[in-house]
């Protein structure tokens, strides 16, 4: 992005001082500050007219330039002798840029210098990925080469909290409700009824008293098992076969 | 293998690859030490000959191309190419990552005193600039550097052959005190 402003045409708050300078036909080894910045300002805020975007940049500059101008007016307030000029620093950095500039002129000028030049493209050649084996590795290697894996793993090891320590707060374990299933015949055991508590009573955990009742209503909606009251707890009666295998399977 | 046989293959392997082909994988390809001076010989008498397929050299790396000298008679087979030129904040940008690579984003902000982002996407398109690691400081900045394609298209052998920055003269920039006026440059 370059601005437009009168007959000048700049890349950024640098170039625009720049440009200034070969303006006014001062030396950059000696600018007038004042009459400098009173132009940049006023280009600046003629900028911002146009395109308030981007000029954020110019404002650093337009505080800088303000800034040394303001040093200059104070001549040697004495805080330290060796300060030099205030100009310096920015005096450097336009230096810097004007040489960029020039070496961008000199690339702008060599820009083309390819340009009636063709090239192959690439055409696309499969290069051979796995090297064959050729027997000069040396079979220690391989014993460093386990040594260090089975290092990482007991360092991987003492980092990792142990399963086991677990075990007491947390079990998980899983139920397959047709293991309940098989479980309640048992129970059964050619009886044809049972209570509900009973069916319970030999449950050890949670997982396997959640899994036998699913069991329960699931006999129950099969119509192999029906449920009545009697008196605090309930009855259940179990009236047919044992399902067969294949229609578990579901309740892996 | 003698001298002729080793200017075959190397011509051969060139055009095989179409990519650049470094004077490391040549001598290795050889069994020699000395491609770079026997693909140079080529190139050499190829140019001589005025020959109209050309060895050029980049940083080590060779390939082939058409020579220049007969881009007239190219285009009549193909669609002329566009002379599309960069712009100057894009060879601005492209100065700084030349001379300063590898470089940050922030680095040449600096320099040109301006923000950059387009002018490097564009030369990344372009295949002349091409992102390269990260600085290890807090933010971990991308770095950026020039390519082949940038060497190739500026015809430069080498980022070293850029012209010594710090003698580039420069011309009518500023006024020097002892300098007289200048009068033309101020197209810029």
């Amino acid at each position: 992005m370059n601005f437009k402003l009168d007959n000048l045409t700049f890349e950024g708050p640098l170039d625009l001082l720049l440009q200034l300078l070969h303006k006014n036909k001062v030396s950059i080894y000696d600018i007038p500050i004042a009459e400098i910045t009173n132009q940049y300002i006023e280009y600046v805020e003629r900028l911002q007219e146009i395109d308030m975007e981007g000029t954020g940049e110019f404002l650093v500059l337009a505080a800088q330039l303000l800034l040394i101008k303001s040093k200059m007016l104070l001549p040697g307030s004495g805080e330290k002798e060796d300060e030099g000029d205030p100009r310096s620093e920015l005096v450097d950095r336009l230096i810097e840029y004007a040489k960029y500039k020039e070496a961008a002129k000199f690339l702008s000028e060599r820009q083309f210098s390819d340009f009636a030049v063709f090239y192959r493209a690439a055409e696309e050649i499969k290069l051979p990925k796995v090297k064959e084996f050729d027997g000069k590795i040396p079979l220690s290697k391989l014993f460093l080469a386990f040594e260090s894996v089975m290092e990482r793993k007991k360092e991987l090891d003492s980092l990792t909290v142990k399963k086991e320590a677990f075990e007491t707060i947390v079990r998980r374990e899983t139920v397959p409700v047709k293991t309940r299933i098989y479980h309640i015949y048992k129970r059964f055991a050619g009886r044809k009824s049972l209570s509900f508590s009973a069916l319970f009573a030999d449950v050890t955990s949670r997982a396997e008293a959640v899994s036998t009742f699913l069991a329960v209503l699931e006999l129950m909606r099969r119509g192999n098992m029906s449920v009545s009251e009697n008196a605090d707890d309930m009855l259940l009666t179990l009236d047919g076969e044992l399902p067969p295998e294949k229609d578990m399977e579901e309740f892996e | 293998m003698d001298l002729k046989e080793a200017e075959a293959v190397i011509e051969s392997v060139l055009f095989a690859s179409g990519d650049p082909v470094s004077t490391d994988e040549l001598n290795s390809i050889l069994g020699l030490s000395n491609a770079a001076e026997i693909a140079n010989n080529i190139a050499a008498k190829w140019a001589k000959e005025k020959r109209g397929i050309a060895i050029k050299s980049v940083d080590n790396k060779y390939y082939l191309c058409s020579s220049e000298k007969y881009y007239d008679y190219i285009v009549k087979l193909i669609e002329p190419r566009r002379q599309s030129g960069l712009s100057n904040a894009a060879l601005e940008t492209l100065s700084v990552v030349a001379y300063n690579q590898p470089v940050t984003r922030s680095t040449i902000e600096f320099v040109r005193g301006v923000n950059s982002d387009g002018a490097l996407g564009r030369l990344i398109e372009k295949g002349l600039v091409e992102e390269c690691g990260r600085l290890e400081t807090p933010g971990k900045p991308l770095l950026y550097r020039t390519t082949d394609i940038f060497l190739r298209t500026f015809g430069i052998n080498n980022v070293a052959d850029l012209p010594n920055l710090h003698t580039l003269p420069l011309q009518s920039m500023f006024y020097e005190g002892r300098e007289k006026e200048n009068p033309e440059k101020a197209d810029e």
